[in-house]
């Protein structure tokens, strides 16, 4: 449309709206908080360049990578992985039952879905490292503690995201067979969980890839898998047998990563 | 309302309606949202054996709710619904489940199990009779009810679908798997909250056409809510009409005029 000639000029309005009082407070606090995050954790830039020449020595030691222990640090690798593998769907599948009563549609009672939810909450934020010690504290070093390690570890994720997929699944199914007078478990396996199954799915996957993952770690202390002959190689300055190790670490979360990428292509 | 309505006798829930028994019997209902607003009060109605009645109404008249206050989806405040000799509002939650077996209920969206087979969607009207893994899933299901399903199936004719996936059908079809899912479910009658609201005109007609021969070669009690008013002349028995809150018609089909029905809006 043709702007008439003589028309009032119009006022572009302005781009950003100005900021009120309180974002430019809630600025200051937040620069005052990170300055005193960077005193405490000791942040330090002339370290980081100090440091530099020393990781240059460490990265020239790792080249070439050791492969005289190959084979043992192999069967470490493969003892991750299948740790992780037991670990996740153990707890993918106990998450399940406690997920429907962590849920506020399908939770048998208001109460059960409060102490559930808070259950799974204070797993979830005890760090696995914290899980780790405890269990080899009570069923000694190994993989066992690992595995368990990862069962608590999953249920924390899985559980929390399992719910809200099961709370966000399409309610109308559920009612057509609350109707008919279906039993509640019936409706919660044939209605709720095929519309929450995607969700359920994609979940699943990303613990197996973060079981993994932590898998490496927990060896660090005692709970079995490769983290253990990582750590020894670091504290015997063996930087070319822990070449060997990352490498093959990385193989593995890799591998893991793109098999569990297919999968959800091949499901979802 | 989870306690029994005073003065409500409670019953067996398998007791059969006597021949002369209207099916659904619906009397002084009221139900008013959060205690406030009235959303119809005074409802009184039945549903008789092999017979059509359409609710209808303008939007905001409560057909919808009404059809729910039937089954106790959504609970009545005051009033009685009887399924048969049944009163169905003085029931606990244990003995609603199985009174609600005998009513099958079509939905105006279908509702089905899109990631599921549409057999394994008829399968499931059966959950209301039987429990269990066996009836989840088509694949997991004993013979004889299988063979069931796929009968119920064969009645809508889709048969030929029965694997393909819920999600794949058209809105028509998937309206006639709701059907045969009401059907597997061996009901006395069938509810349907505006079956036909989602579908093209041609697919609307067959899904009447449908409930109407159900209804009359099986017996079946169909109460129906619908917007459209040519349905609820050529396809009902008899039409009850909702309006400010109260029934205002409740009349045989062939004694209202398609243009007296359009005038009650």
């Amino acid at each position: 449309m043709a702007i008439e000639s003589g028309a009032p000029a119009t006022v572009i309005p302005s781009r950003f709206d100005n900021p009120s009082w309180l974002s430019g407070v809630l600025f200051v606090l937040f620069i005052g908080f990170f300055s005193w995050a960077l005193y405490g954790s000791e942040f330090s830039l002339s370290n980081l360049v100090e440091g530099i020449p020393n990781m240059g020595v460490i990265m020239s030691e790792m080249v070439p990578p050791d492969t005289e222990r190959a084979w043992p640090i192999a069967k470490s690798v493969f003892v991750t992985l299948q740790m992780a593998l037991v670990g996740a769907v153990i707890g993918i599948v106990l998450s399940l039952p406690l997920a429907f009563l962590a849920a506020r549609n399908t939770s048998p009672h208001p109460l059960v879905y409060k102490v559930v939810r808070a259950w799974v909450s204070l797993v979830r934020t005890i760090p696995d490292l914290a899980w780790a010690l405890f269990f080899v504290a009570s069923v000694g070093l190994g993989p066992f503690a690992g595995v368990l390690t990862l069962i608590v570890d999953t249920i924390g994720f899985c559980a929390r995201f399992f719910a809200e997929a099961i709370e966000e699944a399409d309610p109308q199914p559920n009612e057509a067979l609350k109707a008919i007078g279906a039993g509640t478990v019936d409706r919660c396996v044939v209605a709720i969980l095929p519309e929450a199954a995607p969700s359920i799915i994609n979940s699943s996957l990303f613990s197996l890839e973060k079981a993994v993952r932590s898998s490496v770690v927990l060896g660090l202390v005692g709970a079995g898998g490769i983290g253990a002959e990582l750590a020894v190689s670091m504290e015997m300055f063996r930087y070319d047998q822990a070449a060997t190790i990352i490498l093959m670490v990385f193989v593995l979360v890799y591998g893991v990563e793109r098999l569990s990428g297919w999968a959800r292509e091949k499901c979802l | 309302m989870n306690m029994p309505m005073a003065g409500a006798v409670e019953c067996d829930v398998k007791t059969v309606a006597k021949p002369a028994t209207p099916l659904l019997s619906v009397a002084s209902l009221s139900k008013r949202y959060d205690g406030q607003d009235v959303i119809f009060r005074d409802i009184s109605f039945e549903l008789p054996k092999g017979q059509v009645v359409s609710i209808i109404g303008p939007n905001g008249a409560g057909k919808s709710t009404l059809l729910r206050c039937c089954v106790r989806l959504v609970e009545p405040d005051t009033g009685s619904v009887k399924i048969g000799q049944c009163e169905l509002t003085a029931l606990s939650h244990r003995q609603l489940v199985k009174a609600r077996t005998r009513v099958g209920f079509v939905f105006q969206k279908h509702q089905l199990v899109g990631r599921m087979s549409v057999l394994s969607n008829v399968l499931h009207g059966a959950l209301g009779r039987h429990r269990g893994p066996r009836l989840w899933a088509q694949a997991l299901a004993p013979r004889d009810q299988r063979e069931a399903a796929y009968h119920c199936l064969a009645q809508v004719g889709l048969q030929d679908f029965a694997l393909r996936r819920a999600d794949q059908l058209s809105g028509g079809q998937s309206q006639r798997v709701a059907v045969a899912r009401a059907l597997m479910q061996k009901s006395e009658m069938i509810f349907a909250d505006e079956p036909t609201a989602s579908l093209d005109p041609r697919s609307g007609n067959e899904i009447m056409e449908l409930l109407q021969r159900l209804s009359h070669e099986q017996s079946l009690g169909v109460l129906m809510v619908s917007h459209d008013m040519s349905h609820a002349q050529s396809f009902s028995d008899r039409i009850v009409g909702l309006r400010d809150k109260g029934v205002k018609l409740n009349a045989p089909s062939h004694a209202c005029s398609l243009s007296e029905l359009r005038n009650f809006f």
